[in-house]
């Protein structure tokens, strides 16, 4: 699994951001991925909408001041597989 | 109202604040000691201690403010805790120092504290500061 995306979980999983308790996700991704090469940035993307579609990751669009933004939040059902991910 | 307030008040009107995303602040390694903003820029860099970040996206993803974020960050690099890894353009890049024992220790108490999040026999084995000495004292009187 990618290094970054570990990291991100981790990040998620100690902000407690499990369901409906999300953060946005634009700015959350830019600045883990400013500094990467394409190739690396692919691999990331890849492997990101793969723990989109399994449901470990959940995404959701949600209204806030302006217009509507992409949020996100980890899943309180898949948490055994979250852990194996997060492992230091 | 007086003149200058009001003019005051006309400036104001026209402008319109930029509404900044929310970061994720303090997690549950700050629960534990302390909400602080360097605990927080602590958590980020153990957190990610296996890449490298720079101060303004720390600042920005701990809803702290820029220039106490570099403060604390010169701070924890004369401390060892971390080191500078790289430049990128003009922007400095910094990254845990997994060499020091202090990052080690802080490591160790942040997966521990990570734990916490998954173990769902926490609460059920967790002494409550009130009722454990009462309810100790009331096994041994049945006893």
């Amino acid at each position: 699994m990618n290094v970054v995306l570990k990291q991100l979980t981790r990040t998620l999983a100690a902000g407690k951001k499990f369901g409906e308790n999300h953060t946005p996700e634009h700015q959350l991704l830019t600045r883990r991925t400013k500094y990467m090469n394409k190739n690396e940035r692919k691999e990331f993307e890849e492997e990101y909408e793969n723990l989109i579609k399994k449901g470990i990751i959940l995404r959701e669009k949600k209204r806030t001041g302006k217009n509507a933004d992409w949020h996100i939040s980890l899943n309180n059902h898949f948490k055994k597989e979250i852990e194996e991910i997060i492992r230091l | 109202m007086s003149k200058i307030a009001n003019k005051r008040k006309k400036k104001t009107k026209g402008k319109m604040k930029m509404k900044t995303e929310k970061g994720i602040g303090g997690g549950v390694f700050c629960k534990l000691y302390g909400d602080t903003v360097r605990n927080r820029v602590l958590e980020h860099f153990l957190a990610n201690y296996e890449t490298d970040f720079a101060a303004p996206d720390v600042a920005a993803e701990k809803e702290a403010s820029k220039p106490q974020t570099y403060l604390i960050i010169e701070d924890l690099v004369k401390e060892g805790i971390l080191i500078k890894s790289r430049m990128v353009g003009r922007t400095q890049l910094y990254k845990l120092n997994r060499k020091n024992k202090m990052s080690i220790f802080l490591l160790n108490n942040f997966e521990k504290s990570l734990k916490t999040v998954f173990d769902d026999d926490v609460k059920e084995n967790s002494f409550h500061s009130t009722g454990s000495s009462r309810a100790l004292a009331m096994s041994a009187k049945h006893c």
